[in-house]
């Protein structure tokens, strides 16, 4: 890769706009990044694909300086940079355009286009407003976007006019810098569109494009492939393919960005059962508006059934309903033979046995509470249950727990916070089964836990499943799905695509699932 | 996939240096409020032969009763990552209604007090917890309200007591030499600790500060429990107002709203930082100790009282800066 540009400098061109050169990046141990190089010219839209958690976002933030990287380098125009922070890299011409915008919508368009750099239109610390808004406008003309007003708030403009002011504010930046043509990293940018104003994003790129340089990711390879000139593929944090976009074939990027072979004893697929017949989670024509609509489907006990899907499938929000989490679902939920209310909540759904485990482990630990503390909080709710805390029976039920699901803390009273992130995973699972949940809906059970933690947590709900309990499994983590569940739902723009049979003896491929995905 | 088990062996080995970083933290604020506490006692005994005296430990106690039963109802809502501002001039309408019911009603009606400060203690916390109102806005609104409200009723006038009181000797009397009111207050300190500890009501309360989130998405009702915990901190406002007016002998308007701020430092001096989750009332009790002992060595160290402020003002940024979680700072902004 490096190869295009030395051989193009010694065509007597310019150098790469940037160029990334074996960059490595590890976060406690595990590598993330390992070796990746890459290269971008002027004028050029390059796409940057590769699955969940394949490294992505830590490239795109090692270039924008808001990561260091552990060994490697960036250089701009041919010479090597020393990003420390996000101003670093706005310096150099480097802008990261987030999926959240990053713009504050209580602002004017102009206030936000050049906050926090007021100082290059102060005098003795007063700001020239007019200069502001002048040197805004100015842009937006020289643009074609004179219909977008400097001075209106950010707010009252849609998602795809705060994704233009966005592009405005690096050329703005980049021009107070002294950059001629910015590198605009653009991040899952149509995440939040929709048909027409992705559209409306793709022509905003063809005319800017020549000005600057982009590094385009984004889930839609569709997407990818017809704006970009040439394609990168992560995959585990290594870049495994490079190649011009022309003629690529979706199905050959899926196989590139998946293709790793699956370990059975990993996700201990000898463990796995055929499930009783008897349903534990019944749901039937279940809709949220904006969420997922007409989602019918069964766990049995003893089942592991996996939802899969890209971010905005809609997986995650329908196991934030099933907990009674998530307001506004129409539809029929039976757990355990029992319908549930119409107005779900959390007390009601968990009182008729659902536990759920959020994707983010911030909402279900409570660092300084004590292992046994947070173990026995579900339970505590229970209807019926004393005003005293029975502190002998808290403590007997957590030491059972920490030996049967090998839960490795100093002790039952440490502070949660004290255990590593498996660990305090399976007091969160137990924290459910000492309330008798007859399901467990998991969002992304394994988020952010190591290879070894994971083995532990797939012995654990293995061992859960056993006794009957059925598991709703919502993962990004295609390996796990295949490996852990009976079957497995494919979710894709808020419906049930697919469903597919994943028996211990015969699981399914990844690209067999991505494809339906995407 | 050939990694699981160095991977596991990883895990295991980072996890350790997390541990000890966690507890010097803890042992900052464990230790701290003792060492405080003991040089304290060592500087006055120097400064002044007359502090180290069971006399003076006598007054000590005295004086601390009122600032624990007020600090300690301040603290289950501390607990809560919450704070209520209006504590001390509940202590104030606490004692108005006092005074008044006593001169009007017979002694005996002084009962209703409790129920007088839990009724306005409801009207914050419905605020609060229903309306979702932030707690600092609410009760300082509310502080402001019940000032006036105070001032409105009493004229701005004292209300004198008769000094022939039943009650007053159950307050101001002895046994074994202690005063009556300290055993008042250790008791309720007592049933306080009980509660936090072997409650659910106190464990919910922890659970709530230590994350909201969390214990919405275990079933546990967050809005009724923070109510609770404006009932309990109303309910020891009238109490501590009681106390205050039978030990002054009468009721002020305003008696009882220089009481903000050592309260609300006693608990956080003691080491329940205002984001709440941790500590409790047993930490209470040293912080009433803490400020109790520095007030009253002041006094005798004869350190002008302008000044005290300023020592214990400097105190209380102190403490809160050893005890902020500064993870967690986001929640109080």
């Amino acid at each position: 890769m490096i190869g295009v540009g030395v051989s193009g400098m010694a065509r007597g061109e310019q150098p790469p706009l940037l160029e990334v050169r074996a960059v490595s990046k590890s976060f406690g141990g595990i590598p993330a990044l390992s070796s990746v190089s890459l290269s971008l010219r002027k004028g050029e839209v390059i796409g940057l694909v590769g699955e969940n958690g394949a490294g992505k976002s830590t490239l795109l933030k090692t270039i924008s300086g808001n990561l260091r990287p552990d060994s490697g380098s960036v250089a701009v125009n041919g010479k090597q940079v020393s990003l420390r922070s996000y101003a670093d890299a706005n310096r150099e011409g480097i802008f990261h355009i987030y999926q959240d915008l990053a713009l504050i919508p209580t602002l004017t368009v102009y206030e936000n286009v050049l906050l926090a750099h007021e100082n290059s239109f102060s005098r003795f610390g007063v700001i020239d407003n007019r200069a502001l808004r002048k040197y805004v406008t100015e842009l937006l003309v020289e643009f074609g976007h004179e219909r977008i007003d400097a001075s209106r708030k950010v707010e009252t403009y849609d998602l795809s006019t705060r994704q233009v002011i966005e592009i405005i504010k690096s050329f703005a930046l980049a021009k107070l810098a002294g950059v001629e043509s910015p590198v605009m990293l653009l991040d899952e940018p149509t995440a939040a569109l929709t048909g027409d104003e992705v559209e409306f994003l793709m022509r905003l790129i063809q005319s800017t494009r020549q000005r600057a340089a982009i590094i385009y990711v984004s889930h839609r390879l569709s997407e990818v492939i017809e704006i970009s000139d040439r394609l990168y593929v992560l995959k585990d944090g290594a870049m495994i393919a490079e190649m011009p976009a022309a003629g690529v074939a979706e199905n050959r990027l899926h196989e590139l960005m998946v293709g790793r072979t699956r370990d059975e004893f990993f996700y201990r697929e000898h463990e796995q059962r055929e499930p009783a017949e008897k349903a534990v989670l019944e749901v039937s024509g279940l809709s949220r508006p904006g969420s997922f609509e007409d989602v019918t489907f069964r766990v049995r006990a003893g089942e592991i059934v996996g939802v899969g899907g890209l971010v905005g499938s809609g997986k995650s929000d329908l196991a934030k309903v099933l907990a009674g989490a998530l307001p506004d679902a129409s539809g029929t939920i039976t757990i355990d033979g029992v319908a549930a209310p119409r107005k779900l909540s959390v007390q009601a759904m968990s009182d008729a046995g659902v536990g759920y485990l959020p994707p983010d482990r911030r909402d279900g630990v409570i660092p300084p509470l004590s292992v046994t503390s947070n173990m026995s909080l579900a339970r505590l709710t229970r209807r019926g249950e004393a005003v005293w805390l029975d502190l002998a029976r808290e403590k007997r039920e957590a030491r059972e727990f920490v030996d049967t699901l090998g839960i490795k803390t100093a002790g039952i009273e440490a502070q949660i916070s004290t255990l590593s992130g498996g660990n305090q995973q399976k007091v969160l699972l137990a924290r459910w089964l000492l309330r008798q949940a007859k399901v467990l809906i998991l969002d992304n059970p394994t988020n952010g836990v190591d290879a070894g933690a994971k083995e532990d947590i797939y012995g654990v709900l293995r061992q859960i499943a056993a006794k009957g309990v059925g598991i709703l499994l919502v993962s990004d983590d295609l390996l796990e799905l295949i490996g852990l569940s009976n079957r497995i739902l494919i979710m894709r723009a808020g419906t049930v695509m697919r469903e597919v049979p994943a028996p211990a003896k015969n699981k399914p491929g990844e690209v067999e699932l991505v494809a339906d995905m995407v | 996939m050939t990694q699981h088990t160095s991977a596991a062996a990883l895990n295991r080995s980072r996890s350790n240096p997390q541990q000890p970083s966690s507890r010097a933290w803890l042992s900052a604020a464990a230790v701290g409020p003792w060492l405080a506490l003991i040089v304290m006692i060592i500087v006055f005994s120097l400064l002044n032969p007359r502090f180290f005296t069971i006399g003076n430990g006598i007054n000590i106690l005295q004086q601390a009763a009122v600032l624990v039963v007020l600090a300690l109802g301040g603290t289950f809502v501390i607990l809560m990552g919450s704070i209520d501002l209006s504590v001390g001039s509940m202590v104030s309408l606490a004692g108005m209604s006092a005074a008044m019911l006593i001169r009007d009603h017979g002694e005996w009606a002084v009962v209703l007090v409790p129920l007088i400060t839990m009724f306005v203690a409801a009207i914050a916390g419905v605020l609060f917890a229903y309306a979702k109102l932030p707690s600092f806005l609410t009760t300082l609104g509310m502080l402001y309200a019940i000032n006036g409200m105070t001032l409105y009723v009493t004229q701005g006038a004292a209300v004198n007591l008769p000094t022939d009181l039943v009650i007053g000797s159950i307050f101001n009397g002895r046994l074994f030499g202690i005063p009556a009111v300290a055993l008042w207050a250790i008791g309720i300190a007592i049933v306080a600790i009980f509660v936090a500890r072997r409650t659910r009501f106190g464990r919910f309360i922890y659970a709530i500060g230590g994350g909201e989130t969390v214990a919405k998405l275990c079933g546990v009702p967050v809005a009724r429990y923070k109510l609770y915990a404006f009932l309990v901190s109303g309910f020891l406002s009238g109490v501590a107002g009681i106390f205050l007016m039978l030990r002054i002998g009468g009721s002020d308007p305003t008696m009882g709203d220089p009481m903000l701020l050592p309260a609300i430092a006693a608990v956080v001096m003691g080491g329940t930082p205002l984001t709440g989750g941790i500590g409790g009332p047993h930490r209470t009790l040293l912080g009433v100790l803490i400020i109790t002992i520095l007030q009253n060595g002041m006094n005798l160290a004869n350190v002008n009282p302008f000044l005290q402020n300023v020592v214990l003002g400097a105190g209380v940024i102190a403490a809160v800066a050893v005890n902020m979680d500064r993870k967690r700072l986001f929640f109080v902004k």
